[in-house]
């Protein structure tokens, strides 16, 4: 090698150096930090600035949330949040499309974003961790807290007497342990910071302390100013300010020491628990003299129990002890017709629920610890907030939510079964296929499906049927005399037959115009067929004759057969049907916000398409009718189209006032969604550059194939990140059916509120009902990233 | 020269004083010419002289005013019925590919197939693949345009208006857009299309492709076709100012 060097001429010195790890501060955490947060002066600034600001806001926040928010607004309220006041007995077909669009949600998942498949799989293999988890640990290690009632005859705080109730009902279940023992108060300040489920008395009681506690400071702080404005030199207060103080000093009258005024816990009390159907006491009434003496109770079965608690020489005093294993229960009131109301019991803190009736004494029902009277005392703690309210509601839920995710998976290996066993082409075509179908079902399970629809939807496949057979007719006849014959006689077939079928029963209204509207596709479809005139196949061209006109005559004739010699009513809902109608009236929550949004989207969808294309077009009628709905729509807001649709429409014709005010406004949210997707899909439509038109025409596509095969694909995938833009917009925007007396999440939070056990909750309801906003909302733009990234679309290039 | 392998036939296309305006603009004036069967007319001339504009009235991209235009025995009007029976026979290869982005290069020479000639899919898809072969990216069939290179995407876009079985070919400055390097691959294709017998009338500013396989050389100016000849005369001994003009400029 040596030797080699030395010849060679050119002459290597460098050997390759050690590599050496970066310096910590060029690498990690901290280099980050410095780039990002501490590069400049102003930078530190900045973000000393925003971490003050946010640390703020999200502790108050959080202090409330955690402390003061009464969740159980929430969570008794979960079923309205979910569908409202949809009839129980229907609520299984809102199941089973929820299910089947879960399962159709996995297979798309894997056909066409299968990138989020693990980072999906991660975060609700988590939520369910943490879901099923959770509750297990919080009740194993947090206890209930206690509830502090009051033993007396009865006695006087302030002006105010007090009757206390000896015996007070409450749900129990088997084996659970109930304890009851007199609490150490020496003074009001203790008595003030009492926290927990109190009774009214005990409410009374610390109310009073508290009171005297806040008179006691003003009279300090009076007399502070007073003594310092008499020992400066320089009055610090004008005579009127000063007098005024004294005025109101004067006034004050601290109350006496509340506990000593009702011998808080001097007297004995006697304590024991009865069951509450028979009214026996379960072991012997135990006396409580010290605050070591306990009452302890195991409970032998589930249901009510009584706890009664008398005082031994108490006249004119007053006992607070500290209770456990009793807990506020809601009474649920459901009327069940002409057999009266059916109240059903739930304990609030595990959704223990019961029928049985309350227990009487003499004939009267005994009060019960009901979450309305016995209100949270205080904030609650951490632990408080997650045994009370997080994790009996998780436990409520968590099982359906497995079930959700599991179906989800489900269709997710469903797909990849069918793809590996199969191909990736069949796979796609059947996930594309469960998408189509998805809201069909979900509208006819949810609305359910009535003799009239059933014939109303056999008249719409003919009407599209009438389509194909004018477009096979005249690609069979070209523009000729018969073709024109057929178009003439399909299209009155078509329009004639449901008045033929509905108008004994109905009436006419101005529908008939609204039928006729079968003209203008027909058409179209007549020039659209005689432009592949003797081009296309003539077989093929004979079959689609054949079967289209088949089909048409098919579902014309069928249901005019059905009325006609079946007997069928056009008018009756069959109430006994598989799938009769809901009552609309009764739709809310989730699910009309989601019943809005979804054919919201499916049904302007494809009027937006038509329209942007329409306006497009070189038909001056056809470019200015479009032109003109857009910019009316687009020019009014989206609150006076609610009203148009719930006030206007039925003076168009009355039948039209029989369609439910969720239709109307669903009504009114297509044509206002449509309005502005076909300017966003006209965007797309403008950006293509014009030689991709062309270069389909040279190669002979007509014009409807040049749209359909060229144009629209990639003016769609152009303006992806706009539509699923508008489309999270509409999905908030359906909130707005609020105003026009619809019950959707947003509306039933104003629904909550004027409940008597909830008062005040507005927050409660804002804050939930904005988190399931986000999740849908987050989950659809992340969806759409993921969809702009994917695809051919991103390696477009020209 | 290299030796013309093919015979001249009757002709297929005839301009018959065709003119055209864009608005006030007088684009073609008193277009008279025929193109044979098996013909290759290579078109020149300086730009906004109407090279495009004439070539794009033949497959009625653009509308005439006047006069008539007969291609393979049809005559062009409003007809869609007509323009669509010409378009199939039409091929047109244009400056800016205008392949379509969201399809698979085998889905841009399957689609008219498809839905204009109306073959199965199984015929098409080979049909496609032979092309490919022919000009010589065989092995591109799945990528999407994006995935190209330019040269590529003008030979997908020759394979795509062949898959039409057209028979005249039309090429707008087919390699007006490429770099220098990708110009030859683009030619040696056309060269190979027009040995095998194929129509075509040729927009192009290679001056050497039109001497090596021209038939015939148009040369045009203001809308006007200003000398027509076979390249041998048409480069060694032009006869108008104008070309003379034009050719001492360019060459």
């Amino acid at each position: 090698m040596a030797d080699n060097k030395a010849e060679s001429k050119t002459q290597v010195f460098y050997d390759a150096p050690p590599t050496r790890p970066a310096p910590t501060i060029q690498t990690g955490i901290l280099a980050w930090m410095r780039d990002n947060l501490f590069r400049s002066w102003s930078d530190v600034i900045l973000t000393l600035l925003s971490l003050a600001i946010v640390y703020y806001a999200v502790t108050g926040f959080f202090n409330w949330a955690i402390g003061d928010a009464n969740w159980w607004a929430i969570t008794f309220n979960f079923r309205q949040f979910m569908v409202g006041r949809y009839e129980t007995a229907l609520e299984w077909r809102v199941v089973v499309a929820t299910l089947f669009t879960v399962f159709t949600l996995g297979m798309a998942v894997a056909m066409w974003i299968r990138q989020i498949a693990r980072l999906a799989a991660l975060t609700l293999g988590m939520l369910l961790l943490v879901v099923f988890l959770l509750p297990l640990i919080v009740y194993a290690a947090v206890p209930k807290p206690p509830v502090y009632m009051t033993v007396g005859t009865s006695f006087t705080v302030g002006t105010a007497a007090q009757n206390v109730r000896p015996e007070v009902a409450f749900l129990g279940r088997a084996n659970e342990e109930v304890t009851a023992r007199l609490t150490v108060i020496p003074d009001d300040p203790t008595l003030a910071q009492l926290h927990g489920f109190m009774e009214p008395t005990t409410s009374a009681l610390l109310n009073a302390a508290r009171r005297r506690l806040n008179d006691l400071a003003r009279q300090q702080e009076l007399e502070d100013i007073l003594a310092r404005h008499d020992a400066s030199d320089v009055p610090l207060l004008t005579r009127n300010q000063a007098q005024l103080l004294r005025n109101e000093l004067q006034r004050l009258r601290v109350p006496d020491i509340v506990v000593e005024q009702v011998k808080l816990n001097t007297a004995s009390v006697e304590v024991v628990i009865l069951d509450g159907t028979t009214l026996e006491a379960i072991g012997k009434p135990v006396v409580l003299n010290t605050p070591d003496d306990v009452l302890r109770v195991t409970l032998p079965k589930d249901g009510w129990y009584v706890i009664r608690k008398v005082g031994v020489n108490a006249e004119d005093t007053a006992s607070i002890i500290q209770v456990t294993g009793i807990d506020p229960i809601q009474r649920l009131s459901l009327s069940q017709g002409s057999a009266g109301f059916v109240n059903t019991y739930i304990r609030m803190t595990d959704y223990y629920r019961v029928e049985i009736p309350l227990p009487e004494r003499e004939g009267r029902p005994l009060p019960f610890f009901v979450i309305n009277e016995h209100q949270y005392r205080g904030s609650h703690d951490f632990g408080t907030y997650l045994r009370l309210y997080l994790a009996p509601f998780l436990q409520e839920h968590n099982t359906n939510l497995a079930i959700l995710v599991v179906l989800g998976v489900l269709g997710f290996w469903a797909a990849r079964l069918i793809e590996r066993f199969r191909d990736k082409r069949t796979a796609a075509r059947l996930t594309s296929i469960l998408m189509v179908v998805a809201p069909v079902l979900i509208w006819v399970m949810v609305t359910g499906f009535s003799i009239p629809e059933v014939l109303n939807t056999m008249l719409v496949l003919g009407a599209v049927a009438l389509l194909a057979f004018i477009n096979a007719a005249a690609a069979k006849f070209g523009r000729s005399i018969t073709s024109i014959a057929l178009l003439a006689v399909g299209v009155a077939v078509t329009t004639a037959m449901p008045f033929i079928l509905f108008a004994p029963h109905y009436g006419f209204g101005i529908l008939p115009v609204f039928n006729l509207i079968i003209v203008l596709p027909a058409i179209a479809f007549w020039f659209i067929g005689s432009d592949s005139y003797g081009v296309d196949d003539a077989a093929a061209t004979n079959r689609a004759l054949l079967l289209s006109g088949l089909a048409w005559l098919a579902l014309m004739l069928i249901p005019y057969l059905l009325v006609n010699l079946a007997g069928l009513d056009p008018k009756a809902s069959y109430p006994d049907w598989f799938l009769r109608l809901s009552d609309q009236r009764n739709w809310g929550g989730l699910l009309l916000t989601i019943m809005l949004t979804i054919f919201g989207i499916v049904a302007s969808f494809p009027i937006g398409v038509l329209l942007a294309l329409g306006r497009r077009s070189n038909l001056p009628a056809v470019k200015y009718g479009c032109v003109a709905f857009i910019e009316l729509i687009r020019g009014s807001p989206f609150v006076t189209v609610l009203f148009l649709g719930q006030l206007m429409i039925p003076l168009i014709s009355p039948s039209l006032a029989e369609v439910p005010a969720a239709t109307r406004a669903l009504v009114a949210t297509v044509i206002f969604s449509a309005a502005y997707l076909a300017e966003n899909v006209r965007g797309g439509l403008q950006s293509l550059p014009y030689g991709q038109t062309e270069a389909g025409r040279a190669l002979g596509l007509s014009g409807w194939q040049v749209t359909y095969y060229i144009t629209l694909p990639q003016a769609l995938r152009a303006v992806i990140p706009a539509l699923v833009g508008q489309f999270i917009s509409l999905f908030k925007d359906t909130s707005l059916v609020a105003i026009v007396g619809l019950i959707d999440l947003t509306g039933l939070v104003g629904v909550i509120v004027v409940q008597a056990e909830f008062p005040n909750t507005r927050s409660e309801g804002l804050l939930f009902i904005t988190l399931i906003y986000f999740v849908f909302s987050y989950v659809m733009s992340y969806i759409s990233r993921l969809l702009e990234a994917s695809g051919s679309g991103s390696v477009r290039r020209i | 020269m290299s030796e013309q392998v093919h015979t001249i036939g009757d002709p297929i296309i005839k301009c018959i004083n065709v003119n055209k305006w864009f608005g006030d603009f007088h684009v073609l004036k008193d277009i008279n010419m025929e193109v044979g069967e098996r013909e290759v007319v290579v078109v020149i001339g300086p730009s906004g002289s109407g090279k495009s504009t004439l070539i794009r009235c033949i497959n009625r991209l653009e509308e005439h005013q006047e006069g008539d235009i007969i291609v393979d025995g049809i005559l062009l009007t409003n007809d869609v019925t007509n323009i669509s029976a010409i378009r199939k026979e039409t091929g047109m290869v244009f400056q800016q590919f205008n392949l379509f982005p969201h399809l698979t290069v085998m889905e841009n020479i399957t689609l008219a197939q498809l839905h204009v000639r109306r073959r199965p899919k199984q015929e098409a898809e080979k049909n496609a693949l032979r092309l490919l072969e022919r000009v010589g990216i065989p092995d591109q069939a799945k990528k999407y345009p994006g995935q190209l290179s330019g040269g590529q995407h003008q030979r997908v876009a020759i394979a795509r208006a062949l898959a039409m079985n057209p028979k005249i070919m039309l090429f707008d400055e087919p390699t007006s857009a490429l770099d220098p390097e990708m110009i030859k691959e683009v030619l040696d294709v056309m060269k190979e299309l027009a040995r095998s017998g194929m129509t075509m009338i040729v927009v192009t500013h290679e001056m050497g492709f039109a001497r090596e396989v021209a038939d015939r050389v148009i040369f045009m100016d203001g809308g006007r076709i200003v000398e027509v000849g076979t390249p041998e005369h048409f480069f060694e001994n032009p006869q108008h100012e104008r070309t003379k003009l034009f050719l001492s400029q360019i060459l």
